[in-house]
């Protein structure tokens, strides 16, 4: 039995919920961009060191987001 | 705002919130509130924890954790029935919409020991995740069960005393709440353990996946299944995969492990 519409997307908060999703994916993408930029100056650069913390952080924050978006619009009356 | 069902006795499934003029169920609220809060008693945990990691590497794995967990939770909720998944219209979306906390636990289970192998650590790590873990769990289940049959989160039909109503009209064994009885007990059990015994770094988070996954493989035979393989369902074979693994972890390490204080 599954009489719920489970994470049709077309819940009442669905906006809110893909703003979310979106966001965290966008997140996500920032933060690889910047590790890769980091990663490739670091390769050039080897006697100076570079801190991968916030790109790192940026991508937790990304993929919290992205299960926050999941989770607002993942339901439906 | 106000909850749509006031009493226990009267209670409509699936509960919702009125908020700004719209219907909100209160199942998602409490699944974003049981990230967030095991998020936060994590790294107050972890404040007063002594770190053996550097944070970069602490990131790691907590991303890979996270990770891992996302996947695993809905790969095999999506796998929970397979004859679905192979005609879903979108397989994307069918994806997306299935999950299961079991598959949760052994994705993030696999997406840490990766990590670890990755930057060259044998430290455990698990240990500090356990209490998070339970209590984000606990309050998951609330919204579980306030969603009634309306998510697979209900039992079979019952005429014994735990019966309840959770929406078609049928007594039905309340599998959420049994759940979130064992998770209190469980909690309270690995604190007891925690200060008295003394053990083996990482045994904490071993117990704790043992007993979970003994408790869920036998929980699903009270709920509606879909048998794969073996009359077990895909939740009880990944559950059997985990309880092995970890039996032989604990045997491996079990003169080091544990020790009265």
């Amino acid at each position: 039995m599954k009489l719920l519409e489970v994470g049709n997307l077309g819940g009442q908060l669905a906006g809110f919920g893909l703003f979310f999703l979106g966001a965290g994916i966008v997140i996500i993408m920032v933060s690889v961009v910047v590790i890769l930029i980091l990663g490739i100056m670091s390769a050039i650069n080897t006697e100076k060191k570079y801190n991968f913390k916030a790109p790192l952080i940026g991508i937790l924050v990304g993929i919290l987001t992205f299960i926050a978006g999941g989770c607002i619009c993942g339901f439906s009356l | 705002m106000f909850l749509k069902s006031n009493t226990f006795e009267s209670m409509d499934f699936p509960v919702t919130f009125h908020i700004f003029g719209k219907d909100i169920l209160l199942h998602p609220i409490t699944e974003s509130l049981g990230i967030f809060v095991g998020m936060r008693y994590y790294t107050f945990l972890k404040r007063n924890d002594q770190e053996k990691f550097s944070n970069v590497n602490s990131l790691l794995i907590l991303i890979a954790a996270t990770l891992g967990a996302l996947i695993g939770s809905h790969l095999i909720g999506s796998l929970e029935r397979p004859d679905d998944l192979m005609k879903a219209p979108n397989l994307w979306a069918y994806l997306w919409l299935n999950n299961t906390i079991v598959g949760g636990l052994a994705g993030g289970l696999i997406g840490v020991e990766t990590m670890k192998k990755i930057i060259g650590k044998k430290e455990s790590t698990g240990d500090r995740m356990v209490y998070p873990l339970i209590v984000a769990m606990f309050i998951g289940r609330i919204g579980c069960f306030f969603t009634g049959v309306y998510e697979e989160t209900y039992g079979l039909p019952t005429e014994s005393v735990f019966g309840m109503e959770l929406g078609d009209g049928i007594l039905r064994h309340p599998v959420a709440l049994y759940e979130m009885v064992f998770l209190v007990a469980l909690f309270i059990w690995i604190r007891y353990f925690q200060r008295n015994f003394s053990y083996r770094s990482g045994f904490l988070f071993q117990m704790f996946m043992l007993c979970y996954f003994s408790f869920r493989f036998l929980l699903d035979f009270i709920k509606p299944r879909y048998l794969v393989v073996f009359g077990l369902s895909t939740i009880q074979l990944v559950c059997v995969f985990i309880i092995i693994y970890y039996i032989y972890l604990i045997k491996k390490n079990r003169h080091e492990i544990i020790g009265s204080r």
